[in-house]
C-alpha cells in the first residue's frame, strides 16, 4: 500500500515543523491542528503523519516526551529541537522561493 | 551536522538498538493514543462506539503498514536482523545441546591449536622487535670466500668500521654470554642454584642504536664504558630477581666475584637484539674481563656482533657497498695483526651483507622452522576437519528442516533471509567455538612455551632451546578472529547454498522416507574430505614417532647405562695454565673418590653436545711424513681428554691403547684418532698404532698414535659419525695451543658409577662446590637424559603431531557417527519396509555398514594418495623412515578404517532393531 500523494514533496514536514514551532504537540493534537489550520484543504491521513514525526525525530529536528495530554492520559508530545529551527527557517525560505516562483508562473496574465 | 543533533540521532540509533522492544511499545502506544483520541473525536460528532473505533482506524490507513513505515525510519533494521538471527542460533543450538557440544568443540580444538601454533610462529618468525622503529636495522654479515659466513668480528675491527663508515645513524657491537654464577645481591658461593643468566656485552650505542630508553633508571651510554661495574637489567630479570623493587641502588649483581650496579631497567618485552634466546643484563663491554675472566684474547680481539641503523633513505645495499672497502682494509689490518698477509684475491672474495634485523636475530629460527611449519600445516588441516564436522552437522540438521525450510520459502521467507540464518548459526558456532579455542590456546601456550625451553646441556655457548614469551596479544586475537570468520564461512556456506535449492513444493509433497535427497552429495563428499585429512595427520604422526624411535635407537657408540656426565665451566674462574690443569687434576682425583663411583675421565669435547661438529672448512687435519697432504671437510679438531675418559664413557678402543698417567710427561708426544679417520689415512684401525704423525701449525713436532677409539655421536643422534677427530693428553692442551685461549675452559666429566647413576649426583655436586664454589656446573645428568634433551624438537613433533592426528580421527568418528545416525533415522521408515518384506536384521546392518565402508575407503584412497603428495616437505624432519613409508600409511589407514567402522556400529545397530510396526506407522 503506498502513501497517498496527499501533499506534495517535503511540504508536510514543513507544516509539522512549523505548528511545533508555535509549541509542543502530540501526534493526535498535530492531526487535528493540520485539518483546522488548513481548512481541510490538505488532505493529510492520520497514518502517513507518524512515520513523517518518526523520521524528523532520528533527523534530530524535532524531540519528544511523554508527558500528560488535555485527557490525562500518558501521550508523546513533539518540540522543536535547535537544529530544528534551522531546518525551520532554511525550509520556510526555500518553500517561500518555490511558492512565489511559482505563483508568479501561475498568475502571469494570459494573452 | 551540528554536536547536540548527533548527539541526539546516536542516542535514539541506540535506543532503538538496546531497547527495540520499548521503542516499540511506545510506538504502540503513541498509536494507540491518536486513535483512542479520534474515537473519542468521533463519538461526540455523533457515531457509536462501533462506527467511531472503525473511522479512526480507516483514517489510519492499515496501522500495521505505518508501523513498519515507522519503524524503518530507524535505520537499524539490519543490525536488528543480525541480532534476531543470532538469538535465534543461538536457541537452536540451545535445543539440540549434544549437536552444539560436538560442533563447538570441534571448531574449538582447531581454532585453540591454531591459534596457539601461530602464537609460536609469530613469537619466533613474524613479529618485529619491540623497540620504537623496528625497521632500518641491520646486523653485519661477512662473507669470506663464500659460502663461509660470520657474524662476529674482533672488537677493533668493530671499531675500525664504525669509525669509518658514513651510511649508518648509528652502529654498535654485541655479544651475548651465557653465565652460570650470576646472583643478586650475594655472591654466587651462597647460591648454588642460580640459573643460568644471559649477559649481554654491549659497546656505547646499543641502546641507541635499538632506540630502546630505560623503564626505571637510564639504560647505557657512551660514558660507561669504563671500568665501572654497572648494568641494566631486563624487566623479567627485575621482576623474577629482583623482586620488581623499584629501588635499584639496594641491589647488586653478583658475577665472577665482581658487583655489578644496577643502573636501568628496560621496558616490558624488550630482551635485546636476539629472539628466542633474551638477554637478562647489559654491561658496558669494557668490562668483558670481568664478565668472562676465560679469555687470554684481550678485550680486543673479543668478538661482537655488529648491529646498525641505516642512515635515513639509504638502502641495504648502497650502505653494504660503501662500507665493503673499509671491511676489506680491516680484515687485512686483523690479518697482520698475526703475521698474515691477505692476498688482493683473498680480500677480494670478502663480501658484506646487511641482513634485515626488524625481526630481530635468531640463530635457531633456521632449525625450527621446518618443524613449526609442519606443525602449523597439521593444525590447519585439523581446523579443516573441524569446518567438515560442522558443516555436516548443519547439513544434516538442516535436511531434518528441509519442511520448515519449505513451508518458509512457501509464505515468502526470502532465500537470503534464510541463508543468512544458516550463516548466523555456524557463525554463533564459531564464535562459541573461538571463545573456547582461545581458553585452550592459553593452555596450549604455556605447555608449547615451556616444551621449547627444554634445552640438552651444551658446552657450547648457544643452547639450543629458545625461550618465547607467548601471550595472547591483539595480533595473535586477530589471527584467531580471522579464523573464527574463515570457519563460520567454510562451515556455514554449504549448507547455506544447500538451503538455497530447496524446492518448496517438491519438498513439502515428498514423504520423510525419501530420505536425504539433495543432500546426500556434499555431506558424504566432506565426510570422504574429512576421512582423508586425518588420514594425512595420522600417517604424518606415524612417521614422527617411528624417526623419533630410530633416533632414540640409534647406536651412539658410547655406553648409555650407568654413568653421569658433569658439564662444567672452569673457565669462568678465570683459572688459566698450570692452574687450570691443576684443576682437571684435582676434579679426577676427588670425583673418583666418591663411593660408587667406578671411573672417571673427562675431556673438553663434550659427547652428545647439540649443535653442529663445526666441520665444512677444508683444512689439512693430519700430516703423514713423506706422504702428500689431503685436505679434508671432515676434520672435527682437536680434542684433549684426562686419562681413562673413553673408559669411563664407554668408547670402545678399538686399537691400541688410551692414555695412562705416564703419557702426561713433557716429552711425550701421543695422540689418538677415531676410528674413520684412522680408516681413512692407514687404511685400517690396526695399521694407525704406532705411525708417527704431525700437525699443521708452528710446531712440527712428530706424534705417535698410540690407540683408536669407535667413532661416537659428539653432536646429535642426527648427525653423521663420518668425521675426523684426534685426542691429546689434557695436559699438553696448553702446549699446543700456546698464545690462545686455554683449550680446557669447558669440561665434560664422565663418571661410570657402579650404583645407579643419579642417586650419587648430589654427592657429586657437593664435591665439586667443595673443590671450588665458584665453579659452575651447567648440569649434572645421564646420557639417557641428555638424549632426550637432544631429541626434545623431535618428541615436541611426534607427540603433538600425534595428539592432533588423534584429535581428527576422533573428529571424523564423529562425523560419521552423526552423519550415519542422522542418515539411519531418516530411512526408519524405508528399513521397516525392508524388514517387514522380509529383510534379515543382519542385511540390514549390513546395508547401513556398506554405505559407511565406501565413504570410508574412498577417504582413505584419497588420503593416502594426498600423504604421499606431501611426503617432501616432512621429509627432511624424519630419520631412518622414508616418507611413503608403507608400513605406517597402512597402519595408520587400518586404524582409521577401525575407528571410522566402531563409529558405524551404533547407527548400524539402530537400524538393525528398527520395529517395523513402529516404523511404518510415524509417517
Amino acid at each position: 500500500m503506498s502513501k497517498p500523494p496527499d501533499l506534495v514533496q517535503g511540504t508536510l514536514d514543513l507544516l509539522i515543523l512549523k505548528m511545533l514551532a508555535l509549541e509542543p504537540l502530540h501526534g493526535w493534537a498535530i492531526s487535528q491542528r493540520l485539518k483546522t489550520i488548513s481548512n481541510d484543504i490538505l488532505q493529510v491521513s492520520d497514518g502517513s503523519l507518524y512515520p513523517a514525526l518518526h523520521k524528523l525525530e532520528q533527523q534530530g529536528w524535532i524531540e519528544a516526551e511523554w508527558k500528560p495530554s488535555e485527557n490525562n492520559r500518558r501521550a508523546k508530545f513533539y518540540s522543536l529541537t535547535r537544529s530544528g529551527k534551522r531546518q525551520l527557517a532554511k525550509e520556510t525560505e526555500s518553500w517561500s522561493r518555490l511558492a512565489g516562483a511559482i505563483s508568479m508562473v501561475v498568475t502571469l496574465p494570459e494573452v | 551536522m551540528a554536536i547536540d543533533r548527533m548527539w541526539q540521532v546516536i542516542r535514539l540509533r541506540l535506543r532503538s538498538l538496546l531497547s527495540g522492544e520499548s521503542v516499540d511499545r511506545e510506538l504502540d502506544e503513541e498509536l494507540q493514543f491518536h486513535i483512542d483520541r479520534q474515537t473519542e473525536l468521533n463519538i461526540g460528532n455523533g457515531m457509536t462506539r462501533d462506527e467511531a473505533r472503525l473511522a479512526a482506524l480507516r483514517s489510519f490507513g492499515g496501522a500495521e503498514q505505518r508501523k513498519e513505515e515507522c519503524r524503518d525510519t530507524r535505520r537499524v533494521s539490519w543490525l536488528l536482523d543480525a541480532v534476531r538471527d543470532g538469538r535465534h542460533a543461538l536457541r537452536l543450538l540451545a535445543r539440540s545441546p549434544v549437536f552444539a557440544i560436538a560442533a563447538v568443540l570441534s571448531l574449538g580444538i582447531g581454532i585453540g591449536s591454531n591459534v596457539a601454533m601461530f602464537s609460536v610462529v609469530d613469537a619466533l618468525l613474524l613479529k618485529k622487535l619491540p623497540v620504537p622503529q623496528p625497521d632500518g636495522l641491520v646486523y653485519f654479515q661477512i662473507m669470506t670466500e663464500p659460502p663461509y659466513r660470520r657474524d662476529d668480528v674482533p672488537y677493533r675491527m668493530y671499531e675500525r668500521l664504525r669509525e669509518s663508515s658514513t651510511s649508518f645513524a648509528s652502529m654498535a657491537g654485541v655479544w651475548p654470554m651465557e653465565r652460570a654464577n650470576l646472583t643478586v645481591d650475594a655472591p654466587a658461593g651462597d647460591n648454588p642454584t642460580a640459573p643460568m643468566t644471559r649477559v649481554g656485552l654491549v659497546t656505547s650505542g646499543y641502546f641507541e642504536t635499538l632506540g630502546v630508553n630505560a623503564a626505571i633508571g637510564r639504560v647505557l651510554g657512551a660514558s660507561d664504558q669504563t671500568e665501572r661495574p654497572v648494568a641494566v637489567v631486563s624487566d623479567a630479570f627485575w621482576r623474577s630477581r629482583m623482586n620488581a623493587d623499584r629501588d635499584l641502588r639496594a641491589h647488586t649483581v653478583h658475577l665472577n666475584g665482581s658487583a655489578f650496579d644496577v643502573v636501568g631497567v628496560t621496558p616490558p618485552g624488550f630482551s635485546g637484539e636476539l629472539v628466542g634466546t633474551p638477554a637478562d643484563l647489559w654491561v658496558p663491554f669494557t668490562l668483558v674481563k670481568q664478565v668472562v675472566p676465560e679469555i687470554t684474547s684481550g678485550t680486543g680481539g673479543f668478538v661482537v656482533r655488529i648491529i646498525a641503523r641505516l642512515a635515513s633513505d639509504v638502502p641495504a645495499t648502497q650502505a653494504a657497498a660503501a662500507t665493503l672497502p673499509v671491511l676489506r682494509q680491516a680484515e687485512f689490518e686483523e690479518a697482520a695483526k698475526f703475521n698474515v698477509k691477505l692476498s688482493e684475491s683473498v680480500l677480494g672474495k670478502i663480501e658484506l651483507d646487511l641482513p634485515d634485523m626488524s625481526r630481530g636475530i635468531s640463530p635457531q629460527r633456521r632449525s625450527f622452522r621446518a618443524s613449526l611449519l609442519t606443525l602449523m600445516a597439521f593444525v590447519g588441516l585439523l581446523v579443516v576437519v573441524g569446518c567438515a564436522n560442522v558443516a555436516n552437522l548443519l547439513l544434516a540438521r538442516s535436511s531434518v528442516r528441509q519442511r520448515e525450510l519449505a513451508v518458509r520459502l512457501a509464505v515468502g521467507a526470502g532465500r537470503g533471509r534464510i541463508a543468512r540464518q544458516m550463516l548466523a548459526e555456524s557463525a554463533m558456532i564459531a564464535a562459541l567455538g573461538g571463545l573456547s579455542g582461545l581458553a585452550l590456546a592459553m593452555w596450549a601456550t604455556s605447555l608449547l612455551s615451556s616444551l621449547l625451553a627444554v634445552a640438552p646441556a651444551t658446552l657450547n655457548t648457544q643452547t639450543t632451546g629458545i625461550v618465547l614469551d607467548l601471550r595472547i596479544d591483539p595480533r595473535v586475537l586477530l589471527f584467531a578472529t580471522t579464523l573464527c570468520g574463515i570457519t563460520a564461512a567454510l562451515s556455514g556456506l554449504v549448507p547455506a547454498i544447500a538451503a538455497q535449492r530447496v524446492a518448496p513444493a517438491s519438498a513439502l509433497r515428498a514423504a520423510r522416507t525419501l530420505g536425504l535427497g539433495r543432500f546426500a552429495g556434499p555431506s558424504s563428499a566432506l565426510l570422504i574430505a574429512q576421512v582423508a585429512v586425518s588420514l594425512v595427520l595420522l600417517i604424518g604422526a606415524g612417521l614422527f614417532i617411528r624417526s623419533l624411535h630410530n633416533l632414540r635407537a640409534q647406536d651412539l657408540g658410547l655406553a648409555r647405562d650407568n654413568q653421569l656426565l658433569a658439564w662444567i665451566v672452569p673457565g669462568q674462574t678465570g683459572r688459566k695454565d698450570d692452574a687450570m690443569v691443576d684443576l682437571w687434576h684435582t676434579m679426577m682425583e676427588r670425583l673418583s673418590a666418591i663411593p660408587g663411583v667406578a671411573a672417571v675421565g673427562a675431556s673438553n669435547q663434550a659427547v652428545l653436545n647439540g649443535g653442529d661438529v663445526g666441520m665444512g672448512v677444508p683444512s689439512v687435519a693430519i700430516i703423514i711424513p713423506g706422504e702428500p697432504r689431503q685436505l679434508t671437510t671432515k676434520s672435527a679438531g682437536r680434542s684433549f681428554v684426562t686419562p681413562g675418559f673413553f673408559a669411563a664413557s664407554g668408547i670402545r678402543v678399538v686399537a691400541g691403547r688410551e692414555f695412562t698417567g705416564r703419557d702426561a710427561g713433557e716429552q711425550s708426544s701421543v695422540v689418538m684418532m677415531n676410528a674413520s679417520m684412522a680408516r681413512f689415512y692407514f687404511g685400517s684401525e690396526t695399521a694407525a698404532v704406532g705411525r708417527i704423525v704431525q700437525f699443521p701449525g708452528p710446531s712440527k713436532q712428530p706424534h705417535e698414535i698410540v690407540g683408536v677409539i669407535n667413532d661416537y655421536v659428539r653432536t646429535t643422534p642426527r648427525h653423521t659419525l663420518d668425521y675426523f677427530s684426534t685426542y691429546y693428553p689434557y695436559r699438553h692442551a696448553d702446549a699446543i695451543n700456546r698464545g690462545q685461549s686455554s683449550r680446557l675452559r669447558v669440561m665434560l666429566v664422565a663418571i661410570r658409577t657402579s650404583v645407579p647413576p643419579l642417586t650419587i649426583a648430589d654427592d657429586v655436586r657437593r664435591e665439586i662446590r667443595a673443590i671450588d664454589p665458584l665453579l659452575p656446573v651447567l648440569s649434572i645428568n645421564t646420557p639417557d637424559q641428555q638424549l632426550e634433551g637432544l631429541l626434545a624438537q623431535d618428541r615436541i613433533v611426534a607427540s603433538l603431531s600425534t595428539a592432533l592426528g588423534a584429535t581428527a580421527m576422533v573428529l571424523a568418528s564423529l562425523g560419521m557417527f552423526g552423519l550415519l545416525s542422522y542418515r539411519v533415522a531418516r530411512r526408519t521408515n524405508e528399513i521397516g519396509v525392508r524388514l517387514a518384506f522380509g529383510a534379515t536384521r543382519a542385511s540390514v546392518l549390513a546395508l547401513v555398514l556398506r554405505e559407511s565402508s565406501r565413504l570410508v575407503i574412498a577417504g582413505v584412497i584419497a588420503g593416502a594418495i594426498a600423504a604421499v603428495s606431501l611426503s617432501r616437505l616432512v621429509a627432511s624432519r624424519l630419520y631412518g623412515v622414508s616418507a611413503s613409508d608403507p608400513w605406517i600409511i597402512a597402519g595408520a589407514a587400518a586404524l582409521l578404517t577401525l575407528v571410522a567402522c566402531i563409529a558405524a556400529v551404533i547407527p548400524a545397530r539402530q537400524a538393525s532393531v528398527v520395529d517395523p510396526a513402529t516404523a511404518l506407522r510415524c509417517d
